[in-house]
């Protein structure tokens, strides 16, 4: 048999459905450093972000044969990761909300940290005030680099609405940002 | 103020799908405006700035954790089916961070005692006390032969038990049961890069925990335990049981393979 690496991933779930369990071993591989990250991205918690790649890989293999070969699998799987990351939060009840009063809040970042470390670290904290709509585009469009049209299928979201939240989202990133006098 | 519009066609030339003409048209709005010529160039080094993160690399035993939790999916619909259903139930993800004791299972009889695990900073902190009196209840036993064992049969002081090593993608086992008819501290070793991901003690301690590269407990009369290893004891002889009564070492024995 042909290494298992080299196929799709509309093959592997075909293997993986008559039986070869290394099949789906393999597709955990593929995805489990980004499904890691899109819940620590979400949840804000590695061990959170464990639990819940652990449960979206179980999850997708005991659902497998409802997947869709019309659609993508990463779109399928990234889907079951949002929406566990989404129940979590809300079980754990630790989602921040967005608000301007926040920004306020924050201490001033000083006139010498302006680099691009500083930046970059400031960044990472400020996603963690926007709202889980906001944080969820920030995560697929510029961590893992999705599309629009993809993030819409991902999050069963309008496509124009993927683009406004995004916007909206980068916009909260900067306020927050400038509220630390990180940018202008 | 920047015009709304003008917000719009800098999200989209950021994003990399402005066409030709929304291009052109953004670069006439910033010659005419220099807040908007500033929000945009802010507005570019955040996005830079956020796509040169990198992808955080996962905890070394969540590929494991995630195998052995699909397996146990595939083979064991009943969760008290034996080690692979054992399993299953044993990696099912934590709801809470979980440093310290805690009892479940009445149904079943099994109680589930103290975990351990990692702290943020890598190093790991032990479980609590626990109180005996808390304790009752039968547990279901793993039918497979293990691959690795240390038996305490004709050990001193009355002491008996034995420990079985199972591996199972990547993740190590170990089901421990020690009687001992006076007080002993006792100590499970093992070598390598191993850290604990989980431990429970069905019944029979006074006290158990882990430190790192071990777990220990003390003890009288019998206890049972089952302690997960974030990846292979390899060599299983780097498994190493100490049993110490009075600051006297009753028994040290090493894992052996088990014929199989």
């Amino acid at each position: 048999m042909s290494s298992l690496k080299a196929h799709t991933d509309a093959e592997l779930v075909r293997e993986c459905l008559s039986g070869n369990q290394r099949a789906f071993e393999t597709l955990v591989r593929k995805y489990e450093k980004p499904i890691y990250n899109v819940a620590l991205r979400i949840l804000k918690d590695p061990d959170d972000a464990m639990d819940i790649s652990q449960t979206v890989f179980v999850k997708a293999y005991e659902k497998l044969e409802s997947f869709d070969e019309k659609r993508e699998f990463f779109s399928w799987i990234y889907r079951i990761a949002i929406n566990e990351s989404i129940n979590a939060s809300k079980k754990t009840r630790r989602q921040d909300e967005y608000e301007s009063g926040v920004t306020a809040a924050l201490p001033p970042t000083q006139e010498e940290q302006r680099n691009a470390e500083i930046l970059s670290e400031e960044i990472e904290r400020a996603i963690e005030v926007l709202t889980l709509d906001y944080r969820m585009v920030i995560v697929l469009r510029h961590f893992h680099d999705f599309s629009y049209q993809e993030i819409a299928e991902i999050l069963d979201i309008p496509e124009k609405t993927v683009k406004s939240r995004l916007f909206t989202a980068r916009q909260q990133l900067k306020d927050v940002l400038t509220a630390r006098g990180v940018t202008r | 103020m920047i015009e709304p519009r003008t917000i719009e066609l800098m999200n989209l030339e950021l994003d990399g799908t402005a066409t030709d003409a929304q291009r052109e048209e953004l670069r006439r709005h910033l010659a005419a405006s220099p807040v908007a010529a500033s929000h945009f160039e802010e507005l570019g080094r955040v996005v830079r700035s956020l796509e040169a993160r990198p992808l955080v690399e996962p905890p070394p035993q969540l590929h494991p954790r995630i195998m052995a939790a699909v397996d146990g999916a595939v083979r064991s619909p009943a969760p008290e089916a034996g080690l692979a259903g054992w399993m299953q139930g044993l990696f099912a993800p934590r709801r809470r961070r979980v440093l310290g004791t805690f009892a479940m299972g009445l149904a079943t009889g099994v109680f589930l005692l103290a975990a351990v695990q990692f702290g943020r900073s890598g190093s790991w902190e032990a479980s609590r006390g626990i109180d005996p009196a808390a304790l009752s209840g039968t547990m279901s036993s793993p039918t497979p032969p293990p691959d690795a064992a240390i038996v305490l049969d004709a050990a001193a002081d009355g002491l008996d038990g034995s420990i079985n090593l199972y591996t199972e993608h990547g993740v190590t086992v170990i089901d421990a049961r020690l009687d001992a008819p006076h007080p002993v501290d006792w100590t499970l070793g093992f070598g390598g890069d191993l850290a604990v991901s989980r431990i429970e003690a069905p019944g029979g301690a006074a006290v158990f925990g882990a430190r790192e590269g071990e777990v220990h407990g003390r003890q009288t009369g019998a206890g049972t335990y089952r302690i997960v290893l974030s990846g292979r004891a390899e060599p299983v002889e780097s498994v190493v049981l100490k049993v110490v009564r009075d600051g006297g070492v009753l028994v040290e024995r090493t894992a052996s393979p088990v014929r199989q």
